[in-house]
């Protein structure tokens, strides 16, 4: 298995995404290779990451919706 | 009323991702109502006539569009302008929405659709009264209408160097790449509507992740 594919299949199993036939086999793979163990950590680890940052700015949610919902007009939408 | 140019990686205390993407808990007799209606429900209602409907649908999806387009365009006043700029074409073109159970997707369609044009444009800016609705620092110290997660100065520092770095790096992947990701890893949305949001296959939507993720990897190694 060459380097891309390995990573490719690393992050579907992160995603969930693989069949449970694939899952399995690469389970047995990580089992077997330290490195390929390291590189999923990796990948979970810039999962982790991304999802905290850039976080956003502390924002007042119900004077946006009254804004936004302001700017919008009254009459329904034409068909 | 001026509009604030203080930047957005600045290190105030800030919400956690499952504040914006997960929906709040209903409070009053509206928000209950409307949490019992599906999208379709409030779409058709809207184009029935019903403007209130549409309020609903601000309110479900305000949070995810302005995070979509923040992560998209790493500014929150342009992201709060494309945000609102995307639910006036929504309700503009709603009749010609095909399915409206999908309101959510093709919603996020317009807003990374709109704010990859914001990017390309950079025009001038509108007269948002954007200053109201970001919380002021003092007012977050004070107790304002959202917590600190992080009241430690040395995490907050920490935290804005890495959401400045990792803004950089998004910013060196193509257009498909940073959407495929920000959508997916990101606000975990799910393939199949981060497909239709970008006009490509799932199996395009997998590999896009994948070059972003490996691109990533290796430029934010150093904070892995």
């Amino acid at each position: 298995m060459c380097s891309d594919e390995l990573e490719h299949l690393l992050t579907e199993y992160l995603d969930g995404t693989l069949s449970p036939a694939r899952r399995s086999a690469l389970q047995k793979h990580l089992d077997q290779d330290p490195n390929a163990q390291a590189r999923l950590e990796l990948y979970r680890a810039l999962d982790e990451l991304l999802r905290v940052a850039p976080p956003l700015p502390p924002m007042r949610w119900d004077a946006l919706a009254k804004q936004i919902s302001a700017a919008i007009p009254r009459s329904p939408p034409k068909g | 009323m001026t509009i604030l140019n203080f930047p957005v990686s600045s290190n105030l205390p800030t919400e956690t991702v499952s504040s914006y993407v997960t929906p709040r808990p209903a409070s009053g007799h509206a928000d209950r109502q409307a949490a019992g209606s599906t999208d379709g429900n409030l779409v058709q209602r809207t184009l029935a006539g019903c403007r209130p409907a549409f309020d609903d649908l601000i309110r479900r999806y305000q949070r995810q569009a302005v995070a979509v387009s923040y992560r998209l365009l790493g500014n929150a006043h342009d992201a709060l302008e494309v945000s609102q700029n995307a639910f006036l074409k929504a309700f503009v073109n709603l009749a010609s929405l095909q399915k409206p159970e999908a309101f959510g997707g093709w919603l996020m369609r317009i807003v990374s659709n709109l704010s990859l044009n914001f990017r390309r444009a950079r025009k001038s800016r509108s007269h948002l009264h954007l200053d109201d609705l970001l919380v002021a620092k003092d007012q977050i110290s004070a107790g304002g209408d959202l917590p600190s997660n992080h009241p430690d100065p040395v995490h907050q520092l920490a935290s804005a160097e890495m959401g400045g770095r990792l803004r950089q790096a998004l910013r060196t992947l193509s257009n498909k790449q940073r959407s495929a990701v920000i959508l997916f890893t990101i606000e975990q949305l799910p393939q199949k509507q981060v497909a239709q949001t970008l006009g490509c296959s799932v199996e395009a939507v997998k590999w896009h992740v994948f070059q972003a993720r490996k691109k990533l990897k290796e430029i934010l190694r150093d904070y892995l």
